[in-house]
């Protein structure tokens, strides 16, 4: 083989590799998980979500499991709540369209294990743009109680306000301990509550309050 | 001429090419081993429910068990299909490859979509176990290795999914034969047989390692790193994700979720990617039995393919600790022995250590047909352990 046929090829395999690489940086930046879409869909019968009577308080229990709002992550609501079972979970909630002014969105948990457990939350993805925000959830089954304040306007154009919880620390039971759980436990929810804040003409900007008093954890907020 | 070739030349084929393939003999080891396979499954079938177990439909039956129904849902209606029983769970788990043969072959000849699956699975094994023979005799080994290597395979433990609809027929033809012609140096046939493997499973893309692997160990580190002196050698390498990607882009396009593989496999399976030395330990501590089996079974392939190490073949060997890494990596148990039970070069490493150590076959000919017996009746009876 000649040099120049040799340097063709090789420059050859060298395009093919950056082909592969532009592509997977495409779906990694554009792909969205179609689960969580596909059930997403289905809230409000698929159309655009009417404005809800607010407020809303969910309990989570085997009789009222919010099966179409716990969207994905979640384990089977047990009489006290219910686990997130993967290392992400979502939770979207049909606050309905054109609401004006600051939500506030109210998550009861309590952490798998003694020590307590760092969560990530992503909140929104509408016009609003997105939050993020950072806290520590009490282990030992102690509740925490986090107050998320956002604009209404999170909400995507269908109405829906979407939050998204990553539990870095989760861990399987059976891992550590003679305990037969092999789920993949992060917090456990107990409760969801969407409610209206007036601020009179103070801006709404996302700002995340925990109830327990201790403030063992905010540890930021900010827009992304 | 390939290493070690010339060394072990054998009086059943003294006047034969020592890479020509028996090919009478094999086809009479494949029908054996699925005379076997099919007679534990016919009589585990008349145990339980007498003689009107041997009706037409519940013998086709003995090829379709757990996973099948996934493939033929795609067979018959595409993909996008949901078990209503098992929430997340889709039939984009599932790679494309082998449905579209099946389909293929249903159109071609008129059958119904099992039974075509079933002659897809059954050729593409039979002609897997000849070119396992020929890789044995490429890597220096005599016809008894050759033999026992492609018998080894024959008769493994719930072999019958090679005859089942399921992909570990076609994954096995296409991992061999994409190895085999890179350890014959023909780059050109290589590359679409391991493109199209990334297409039938996702640790297809594993023979990436091999192929580094075997091009580290031939030509040297140096060469390695320098591949504008001989890019052919690298064709199979660019080409081994090609399937894999082509996969991902339809997704991308159905589903908007390239990945819609892993998607589903997470939510609908609870599967994700953990320290794989915790899962072995949680498998065997706090598994059930079929985890336990399933495990212990990964291991046996494991240790057999520790002993590509006595002859040195780091090639094969790295390649089965890329994909045992993947498969124990996952947090769910289900299925670690059929995922092992694919990875041929333990076996050939196996049928290797045979012939130095006699004693072995006194341990591995027990294990195989007690073994062979359990999962095979667990399999025609429906029991989890077979999944």
């Amino acid at each position: 083989m000649s040099p120049t046929l040799r340097w063709l090829g090789f420059l050859s395999l060298v395009g093919w590799g950056c082909v592969y690489l532009a592509l997977f940086g495409w779906f990694k930046a554009h792909s969205q998980d179609f689960i969580v879409e596909r059930r997403s869909a289905r809230l409000c019968a698929g159309s655009a979500c009417p404005a809800a009577n607010l407020p809303m308080r969910w309990d989570v229990s085997e009789e009222n499991s919010l099966p179409e709002t716990l969207i994905a992550g979640w384990g089977r609501p047990e009489s006290d709540g219910a686990w997130s079972v993967q290392r992400e979970a979502a939770i979207h909630l049909p606050v309905g369209r054109g609401l004006s002014g600051c939500l506030e969105v109210t998550l009861r948990m309590a952490a798998a294990g003694q020590a307590g457990q760092t969560v990530h939350v992503r909140l929104g993805g509408g016009q609003g743009g997105q939050a993020q925000f950072e806290w520590w959830v009490e282990g030992q089954g102690s509740q925490t109680e986090m107050r998320l304040s956002v604009p209404a306007s999170a909400a995507d154009e269908r109405g829906v306000l979407r939050l998204r919880l990553m539990f870095p620390d989760a861990y399987r039971p059976a891992k550590r301990a003679s305990s037969p759980d092999k789920r993949l436990l992060g917090a456990k929810l107990s409760r969801v509550a969407v409610k209206r804040v007036e601020y009179g003409e103070e801006v709404c900007t996302p700002k995340l309050t925990l109830s327990n008093g201790e403030g063992k954890g905010a540890l930021g907020a900010q827009l992304a | 001429m390939p290493r070690g070739l010339a060394a072990h030349d054998d009086p059943n084929t003294a006047n034969a090419s020592p890479l020509r393939v028996p090919w009478l003999q094999v086809a009479l080891w494949f029908l054996a081993s699925r005379l076997w396979q099919m007679s534990i499954g016919v009589l585990a079938l008349v145990n339980r429910d007498g003689l009107q177990a041997l009706s037409p439909d519940r013998l086709t039956g003995l090829f379709c068990r757990w996973d099948c129904g996934w493939y033929l849902g795609i067979v018959e209606q595409g993909y996008g299909l949901e078990a209503t029983d098992q929430p997340g769970a889709t039939n984009w788990s599932f790679y494309p490859l082998y449905p579209l043969l099946i389909r293929g072959v249903a159109v071609l000849t008129g059958v119904s979509p099992v039974l075509s699956g079933a002659l897809v699975s059954n050729a593409c094994f039979l002609v897997a176990l000849g070119l396992i023979y020929r890789y044995v005799r490429v890597l220096g080994g005599d016809h008894a290795v050759a033999r026992n290597a492609t018998l080894l395979v024959a008769f493994l433990p719930q072999g019958v999914v090679f005859s089942a609809v399921y992909t570990e027929s076609l994954f096995l033809l296409l991992a061999v034969s994409g190895m085999l012609a890179l350890r014959e140096q023909r780059y050109l046939l290589s590359s679409p047989l391991l493109a199209a493997l990334s297409a039938v499973r996702s640790n297809g893309v594993f023979v990436i390692v091999f192929a580094v692997a075997l091009l580290w160990d031939r030509h040297g580190f140096r060469q390695l790193v320098q591949p504008w002196r001989a890019p052919l050698r690298y064709l199979p390498i660019l080409a081994a994700p090609l399937g894999a990607f082509a996969f991902w882009s339809y997704a991308y396009v159905q589903t908007g979720d390239a990945f819609a593989m892993a998607t589903s496999v997470r939510h609908g399976w609870g599967w994700s990617w953990e320290s794989p030395v915790g899962n072995l330990l949680m498998h065997l501590r706090a598994g059930g039995l079929e985890a336990r089996v399933w495990t212990v079974g990964s291991l046996c392939v494991f240790a057999s393919a520790l002993t590509l190490w006595q002859k040195r073949f780091w090639p094969e060997l790295v390649f089965c600790l890329a994909v045992f890494l993947l498969i124990w990596g996952g947090s769910i148990p289900n299925s670690l022995w059929r995922y092992s039970m694919v990875l041929f070069p333990a076996w050939v490493g196996l049928a290797f250590a045979m012939q130095r150590w006699r004693w072995l076959s006194w341990v591995v000919v027990p294990v195989f047909l007690s073994a062979g017996v359990f999962l095979g009746w667990a399999w025609a009876t429906g029991q989890l352990v077979s999944i």
